[in-house]
């Protein structure tokens, strides 16, 4: 199975982002991961600004997003990636520790692609990257 | 000769037909007739002597015919009580020429009393002055006339007895009767009373809607309600009264007498007033009461859900890396060691597990109920599928009646069955046939399940503690819990309006009851 080329890992948490790095190259899912740890740092990747104006615009196949953020929040950054014609294509996967009804039913609205909540080894986040993967490969 | 003529020719005929033959221009039969057709009595004398009655008094009087009259006085016919005030305006007549009219009674021939309006002039009949007397039987209007005055009597009688102010006003408002009540109380005479002296005691502030209700009335002619403020003479002070009024009638509609009352309604407004300002205060300070407590409350709930929320992310990453340091040294451990690691990671889980069940508490308490039509029967099917799996080293009897459909939030009526379920599965461990039944007791509109097991039992004496959080009746080593699960299962039901107990004896077994709302088309 071809692996994901390049996935965002938006994270604030440095423990998760290590344990979701771990999770991913053991089941060799993705060639590449940039993390970035907030909302505002992730919007600025994106649309390359601020410390990533000389990105090159290479868009993320994935993006896996935390809610819960410092600055901008992972629902506001969906909101404003809807509003973007180029990156409301990227497909969002939201990795939370919350279970909140209200928190999926946001996420949901702004049409993220799905909504994992976090948990020992992240087998839900490695079971639906490979889901995602498949998918893709069938029809590409 | 006519039957009129002839009632006189016994007493007068010869002087009659003097008198008749002088009257030039009218023929004497046909006057005689003409006195004598006329709808009331007439009769000359002179001096009291009779000289000619008509027949309509001979009949007024009870007579057969004339000749009883013959030779008699005309004052004998008066009842004696008025004979003399008669006899002196008689005199009065004669001295002034002028035509009177008087009210007597006439005593007839049975003895009867009957009232008579007399008028009296003095004709000149022949050169001779007679005194000619008219009588109109007025009895009727008599009697009428004292049954009326009669009537104002027993209604003054009675308006004077009552507590009340009783007034009567005439069709246009002015007041011409307030009963003796009112004169005291307001200290007003009866001419400063009389039209609207009611004005001058009634509190400022309740004057204008006052006059424009009462004028609204008058207009109208339809009755009324309302309260005003009257001043007490006594004190100065306004005291609250209840007006009330109503008009009479006639045959046509029109008002011809306004009846009312006032009755002081002072004490029990004030008391009504005071009950209110009361109850509102009350309410007020139930509602601040309330607020307090549900921002207590929402603070207390905030704060547990983002203590366990907050604890989660440490946990998960301990769990985690210990299972990448175990994986890491794997070849390096010895048994010692995997020890150590393995109670960490076994305490660590159950931390984690102890905080996602309060964290769930938690949540059952704050989200809302999203109600449905739940059949109880496919519920319980599906738990005790995915529970074979767990339990598939055991032997267990499963005796499930047939469930009736509630009215419910599925995914917390689902939280309650797992929790109960797991519970009479897990309490059974010991038995060599484990026996776990559920059903339900009765139907009305709500229903009665009940969850029986065979299990280790407690005794009855801790049952208070059953239901709260972190409470356990057993030994963490003899049986595994957080002492959460029967919490929110308690949550749960209360949540739904429902009633949850339970029945137990040590080593016997347990049986949990509770109530649900049963599922009706309309309850949709």
């Amino acid at each position: 199975m071809r692996p994901l080329k390049h996935v965002l890992l938006v994270e604030d948490d440095d423990m998760d982002v290590e344990l979701i790095r771990a999770a991913l190259n053991e089941n060799s899912l993705v060639e590449y991961v940039d993390v970035v740890h907030d909302g505002a740092e992730a919007l600025d990747y994106l649309k390359c600004e601020g410390h990533f104006k000389q990105r090159p615009k290479i868009y993320p196949e994935i993006i896996i997003m935390d809610l819960k953020m410092p600055k901008i929040n992972g629902i506001e950054v969906l909101q404003q990636l809807k509003k973007d014609a180029i990156l409301k294509k990227i497909p969002v996967m939201i990795l939370s520790s919350s279970r909140e009804p209200k928190d999926l039913s946001a996420a949901q609205e702004l049409q993220a692609t799905k909504y994992i909540v976090k948990e020992t080894g992240f087998k839900c986040l490695v079971d639906a990257l490979r889901h995602y993967t498949e998918s893709v490969n069938k029809i590409v | 000769m006519n039957k009129a003529s002839e009632t006189i020719t016994d007493f007068t005929a010869h002087h009659h037909q003097e008198q008749a033959s002088n009257m030039a221009n009218i023929p004497e039969q046909q006057y005689w007739q003409l006195i004598d057709a006329l709808p009331f009595g007439v009769l000359f004398q002179q001096q009291g002597k009779i000289l000619y009655a008509n027949a309509v008094l001979i009949r007024m009087l009870g007579l057969q015919n004339s000749l009883q009259l013959a030779g008699s006085s005309f004052y004998d016919l008066l009842h004696q009580d008025y004979r003399a005030a008669f006899i002196e305006s008689l005199q009065q007549l004669t001295r002034q020429g002028q035509v009177i009219e008087i009210d007597e009674k006439l005593v007839t021939a049975d003895n009867r009393i009957i009232d008579v309006e007399i008028s009296a002039a003095i004709v000149n009949i022949n050169q001779q002055d007679l005194v000619q007397l008219t009588f109109k039987n007025i009895s009727k209007r008599k009697h009428i006339e004292r049954a009326l005055k009669q009537s104002v009597e027993e209604f003054r009688q009675l308006a004077e007895s009552m507590p009340q102010f009783v007034w009567t006003a005439r069709p246009d408002g002015w007041i011409d009767y307030m009963n003796s009540r009112w004169h005291e109380y307001t200290g007003q005479t009866i001419e400063e009373t009389q039209g609207w002296g009611w004005e001058s005691v009634m509190h400022p502030n309740d004057l204008a809607p006052c006059i424009e209700r009462w004028t609204e009335a008058l207009k109208t002619g339809d009755k009324y309600e309302m309260e005003y403020r009257y001043r007490r003479a006594k004190d100065g002070t306004y005291r609250w009264h209840l007006g009330r009024a109503s008009s009479i009638k006639d045959e046509q509609g029109n008002v011809i007498k306004w009846i009312g009352t006032s009755t002081d309604i002072h004490d029990q407004k004030m008391a009504e007033e005071e009950a209110r300002r009361l109850n509102q205060e009350l309410e007020l300070r139930v509602k601040e009461r309330t607020a307090q407590l549900e921002l207590a409350n929402q603070e207390l709930e905030s704060f547990s859900y983002s203590v366990s929320h907050d604890l989660r992310a440490p946990l998960r990453h301990i769990v985690s890396f210990v299972g990448l340091l175990a994986k890491h040294l794997q070849p390096l451990l010895d048994e010692k060691a995997q020890h150590y690691i393995n109670v960490i990671s076994e305490s660590a889980h159950n931390l984690q597990l102890l905080v996602d069940n309060l964290l769930e508490f938690s949540r059952m308490g704050r989200i809302d109920l999203r109600k449905q039509v739940v059949d109880l029967n496919e519920l319980v099917k599906n738990i005790t599928s995915e529970m074979a799996y767990e339990v598939n080293d055991r032997s267990i009897a499963w005796h499930i009646g047939p469930l009736p459909a509630v009215y419910a939030d599925p995914i917390m009526l689902k939280q309650v069955f797992v929790n109960l379920l797991n519970n009479a599965v897990k309490f059974t461990r010991n038995r060599a046939l484990a026996e776990i039944s559920i059903g339900t007791l009765q139907q009305n509109e709500t229903t009665l399940i009940y969850i029986k097991d065979n299990g280790v039992g407690f005794d009855m004496k801790y049952v208070d503690k059953l239901f709260g959080v972190f409470q356990r009746l057993h030994s963490k080593k003899e049986f595994e819990g957080t002492g959460i699960g029967l919490a929110n299962v308690h949550r749960i039901i209360q949540r739904h309006g429902g009633q949850i107990w339970v029945e137990s004896k040590p080593d016997e077994g347990t049986t949990f009851y509770f109530t649900l709302l049963i599922a009706k088309r309309d309850a949709e």
